[in-house]
């Protein structure tokens, strides 16, 4: 397997005109900007692929495909999907992705393995026997470029305490090693973007004591070995970047700052106020990135037995009806999350459209299935972007990367490597970005994979 | 909400208002009242060690935990009344939440920092203490008072001796603010900026400016060095007077001096709380707060959902406090590790104690009052309480773990015998393979208890070699359902709590978790883990491969001294792992 770094193209005159995607060109040449704002949904156990996926039109499975959802009634959605036909003109839907790389990342700790592959694509940092996030998840990559260095970079939010199992806590990472950690509780939202306290001398003055602190962290320069040189590298940059932020906040302003939240602890009361807080941090750009963690939903939520979804349901998809209904209602009830995203975006106005033209909008899951199945994996992509992005498109791919992963049929190949799609997301944010960032990977035949370039049935 | 799969729960914040709510803190206020570090002290010496055979791994750039800045701005200005700094959870490794490969500074910490760091000055300077050479309006002389004052401060936030390089930047910024702001704001603002330094922030160690370096490529610390590691692993917090003394004074550069200061720290209370939060973590304490309990199978009884959240919220707190007035007393009258799987003293409600069938001393209480969701006040009083010894035996056999891992209709032997593998035992289990088949697979029948739902692990020939280790140590708790009560029958059947123990020193059957515990507590393979889990702490780091000999010392050391945890963490101390640093591996 090789990896590379993440290939910068406008960087790249030299010698690497090989790698100028046609897309790319493509493009460059449309008329339209790319959006300058990311929204991120990642839930828990992956999908019911059958329930999930659709095929209306009777389309070869074995066959890669593109179809037109603008004509689809809601049952031709497809069940898990299926409330998001409001919106099937403003997303699109890839159907036949595989985490491929992750297949080939070690073994066991399916979830983590695939937190971590699914939104970097690359392998992960094993520290301690755990898989650990290798690389900046997408929202970071994205951010590196979209976010304004004088506002917040990016805000991190979880509902229901996240969905890091083992009590790692989130899985957006900045880096290698670099987990960001989430704000959970919508109370500690409002306080950190509305709460700002009375002017007065003290806070008027913040940013000379940021200056002073640079200047600190300079004269301890040069004094440290460098590895404990990296990380005060990495704080100093932190505090310099505070002191951007804090003179660039002071000059934000937000209308529609809605009221402190009374409660924590409400799955859908948080999710809600954390929407409505985030819709109006992005609408009077105090951030341009987003991301949601949405936590494991309870048996309550979906109005199966007492127990433990996961324990319980998840992993029975594809041997027991009520486990396959359960997890069904699981996708569903975040395909309601996702089409509230929506709705939130686009209910405000925006120059001559709404906020929602200028985001784009993703929901990524952990593993594909909750069987632990890593192939098949969905994702739904939508919101602004027309001018880089086809939206209301059905795309499939068949089951056509020469590797066998762990699949309850047993089959001999996986969908299309997810390195395609997380390449596409970058594109279509104006991102030259061409590979993220493993770029081939070779199976036991010693056959080659790409994983590099976009989805080019997405881009327009 | 909280997944309890596999073990796992989110971190609970490692906060000092939330023990300050349950103990009292007013002996570290006494501990800290005796401010003696404004003399000028010289360097300390600068006798190198002698080289010793223990080889240690690279060192790792240690930040500050929020319970170690808490700690330490409590001691810094002496009092606790101070708005608490909270900062975004860190993310553990091995449960441990001060592991420096996940500890990265992020934006939202700096800026919680900076944000934090305004409440916390601005309340020391409402209430000055004694910290401060003047009123807090600067008095007749504000300048003078701002450079004496800060000349002592900076120097007791960064734990050593400072430059005049140093000096003069803190107070040459305090001029300036001073000029334009006037005394109070221009003091604010120099604090705020002291206590943002990566020099108080940060472990910082400079490593061969005055020592050279070791064959093996590691350097010894200097006295101050030593100093700031002690306290910061055996206090969460800065060095004391005394401590600052014997650094200046070259005794900390001996291993007798550093054994002698650290039997001394031991002595202060604030080991205990140190401990209480070693014991959190490698205990997974922070499952408490996440426990949830089906109340159709264990509070039928009760009439609505507000009388059950009620009674599972008391029922959290009681497990909460419980933890901490065990570990607290087992400390006091045992604090061996067998002690800690065995001992049959613990505290209890009137409820708890019925799920124990404890004996209660009504002589003794302490009630606890704690806002639960900002809304309900809950209040329980706890009794000390001696348990049955035919059904309990130590942590391990306590409502705080035995609920901690349950789901919320059944017990889970799964979460319980992982836990014993990876926590007391240091042999985690693989993860599950990647092809699980789905229980329900492989039952075809309906089980009848609930070791039947899960034995069917150990029947499929890829689960087997896994939870054959993890069933052995998880069928023994088979006695304790979802609340931890004593059951002789599950579902109408009678309980088969057998099991084995494998892999260890101490192998072969066992039945119930009281002679598991037992088993375990005169194992050497439970001592040595626990050592292992201590120097992870300690280090703020795993171990690596370099670290073999160092720890296989102190686990020899551990074992000869009947597992006696305080006298590990002298040894500990003592070592030449944690009095030297290394920069890179051989």
């Amino acid at each position: 397997m090789s990896v590379r770094r993440r290939n910068f193209l406008t960087a790249m005159g030299l010698g690497a005109g090989s790698l100028f995607l046609p897309s790319l060109s493509r493009r460059a040449r449309a008329s339209g900007t790319p959006p300058t704002r990311f929204v991120l949904m990642y839930s828990a156990q992956g999908t019911v692929p059958d329930r999930w996926s659709t095929n209306p039109t009777d389309q070869p499975a074995d066959h890669s495909w593109v179809e037109d959802m603008a004509g689809w009634s809601v049952g031709e959605m497809g069940e898990i999907l299926a409330p998001l036909h409001a919106y099937r003109s403003q997303i699109s839907v890839v159907d036949g992705l595989g985490l491929v790389s992750a297949e080939a990342d070690g073994s066991g700790f399916r979830h983590e393995r695939a937190q971590a592959h699914s939104l970097t694509g690359a392998n992960a940092a094993w520290v301690g026997g755990f898989p650990y996030a290798g690389d900046a998840t997408i929202d970071q990559v994205i951010a590196d470029v979209v976010a304004r260095p004088d506002r917040y970079r990016s805000l991190e939010l979880s509902v229901g305490g996240g969905l890091s199992y083992d009590g790692y806590g989130s899985v957006i990472y900045r880096g290698r090693n670099q987990p960001l950690p989430v704000i959970d509780d919508p109370r500690l939202l409002w306080d950190r973007l509305f709460g700002a306290g009375m002017n007065g001398p003290i806070q008027d003055n913040q940013a000379s004591v940021l200056d002073a602190l640079s200047e600190r962290y300079g004269a301890l320069a040069g004094q440290l070995n460098p590895v404990d040189q990296q990380k005060l590298d990495a704080h100093r940059e932190l505090v310099h970047a505070l002191e951007a932020q804090i003179v660039g906040l002071a000059e934000a302003v937000c209308d529609d700052v809605p009221a402190r939240p009374q409660t924590h602890g409400d799955y859908d009361t948080d999710f809600a106020a954390q929407l409505g807080m985030a819709t109006v941090a992005l609408s009077c750009d105090l951030t341009r990135v987003v991301s949601f963690q949405m936590g494991q939903l309870t048996n309550a939520q979906l109005g199966a037995p007492p127990g433990d979804v996961h324990a319980d349901f998840a992993h029975g998809i594809y041997d027991s009806q009520e486990a396959s209904d359960v997890m069904t209602a699981y996708g569903n009830y975040h395909a309601s999350h996702f089409a509230q995203i929506l709705a939130a975006l686009e209910a405000v106005p925006e120059g001559e459209g709404t906020l929602l033209d200028s985001t784009l909008v993703v929901w990524m899951s952990e593993m594909a299935d909750s069987w632990h199945g890593f192939d098949r994996y969905p994702v739904v992509v939508g919101g602004g972007g027309g001018a880089c992005l086809r939206l209301g498109r059905y795309v499939h791919f068949p089951r056509s990367t020469p590797y066998q992963g762990l699949q309850y049929d047993q089959y001999p190949t996986m969908g299309l490597p997810h390195q395609r799609f997380l390449v596409s997301l970058c594109q279509a944010m104006g991102l030259p970005i061409n590979a993220m960032p493993i770029t081939e990977l070779y199976n036991a035949m010693g056959e080659r994979i790409d994983c590099s370039g976009p989805i080019t049935e997405l881009l327009a | 909400m909280t997944s309890l799969l596999r073990g796992g729960g989110r971190p609970r914040r490692p906060a000092a208002p939330t023990l300050a709510s349950l103990l009292v803190l007013a002996s570290l206020l006494v501990a800290a009242s005796s401010l003696a570090c404004s003399e000028d002290v010289s360097p300390p010496s600068e006798a190198p060690l002698e080289a010793g055979p223990a080889v240690t791994a690279p060192t790792a750039l240690h930040r500050l935990t929020q319970t170690q800045l808490n700690y330490t701005l409590q001691d810094l200005f002496l009092t606790t009344e101070l708005p608490a700094v909270e900062l975004p959870p860190d993310i553990p490794v091995h449960g441990f939440s001060n592991n420096a490969v996940t500890r990265q500074a992020s934006p939202f910490l700096v800026e919680s920092l900076q944000r934090d760091m305004q409440a916390v000055t601005a309340a020391a300077m409402d209430a000055p203490g004694p910290w401060l050479d003047c009123t807090s309006d600067g008095g007749s002389d504000p300048v003078a008072c701002g450079h004496s004052t800060l000349d002592r401060m900076i120097r007791r936030a960064f734990r050593r001796q400072v430059s005049q390089d140093e000096l003069s930047w803190i107070l040459g910024r305090f001029d300036q603010w001073y000029a334009s702001l006037g005394f109070r704001p221009a003091m604010e603002l120099a604090l705020q900026t002291l206590l943002q330094t990566p020099d108080f922030l940060y472990i910082v160690e400079q490593p061969g400016l005055d020592a050279a370096e070791g064959a093996d490529g590691s350097t010894p610390l200097s006295g101050w060095e030593v100093a700031s590691r002690m306290s910061y692993f055996l206090w969460d917090s800065m060095p004391d007077a005394e401590l600052f003394r014997a650094a200046a004074a070259g005794e900390l550069d001996a291993e007798a001096g550093v054994r002698a200061q650290a039997e001394r720290m031991l002595a202060n209370s604030r080991a205990d709380f140190m401990l209480l939060h070693f014991f959190e973590q490698w205990l997974a304490a922070d499952l408490i707060e996440g426990i949830v309990i089906d109340p159709e199978t264990y509070f039928s009884e009760l009439e609505d959902e507000e009388e059950s959240g009620g009674k599972i919220a008391a029922f959290r707190l009681a497990l909460d406090a419980e933890f901490e007035l065990f570990l607290r007393d087992f400390m006091r009258d045992d604090g061996t590790l067998a002690g800690l799987l065995t001992t049959r003293q613990t505290w209890a409600t009137e409820d708890t104690a019925d799920y124990y069938n404890a004996t209660l001393d009504t002589s003794r209480s302490i009630t606890i009052s704690k806002f639960v969701g900002m809304v309900d006040v809950h209040e329980i009083t706890m009794y000390p309480a001696t348990l049955p010894a035919d059904q309990r035996a130590g942590f391990l056999t306590s409502l705080p773990f035995l609920v901690g891992h349950a789901h919320p209709v059944f017990p889970s032997p799964v979460l319980r015998g992982v836990f014993v593998r990876e926590r007391i035992l240091c042999q985690p289990p693989g993860s599950p393979p990647d092809d699980v088949p789905p229980i329900e697979e492989l039952e075809g029948m309906e089980p009848k208890t609930n070791r039947d739902r899960y034995s069917a692990h150990s029947n499929n020939p890829a689960c087997s070699v896994c939870h054959e280790a993890i069933d052995g140590v998880g069928f023994p708790f088979e006695h304790y359902d979802s609340l931890g009560a004593w059951r002789d029958q599950d579902n109408g059947y009678p309980v088969d709590a057998s099991g084995a123990v494998l892999g260890t020193d101490v192998d072969g059957p066992v039945n119930g978790a009281v002679e598991l515990s037992e088993r375990l507590a005169t194992s050497r393979t439970a001592h040595d883990c626990m050592v292992k889990q201590m120097y992870r702490y300690a280090m703020h780091r795993n171990e690596a491969p370099d670290d073999k000999d160092s720890i296989a010392a102190l686990q020899e050391a551990f074992w000869r001294d009947g597992g006696r945890i305080e006298g590990m963490l002298v040894e500990i101390v003592a070592s030449e792992a944690f009095r030297t640093r290394r920069e890179k591996s051989q």
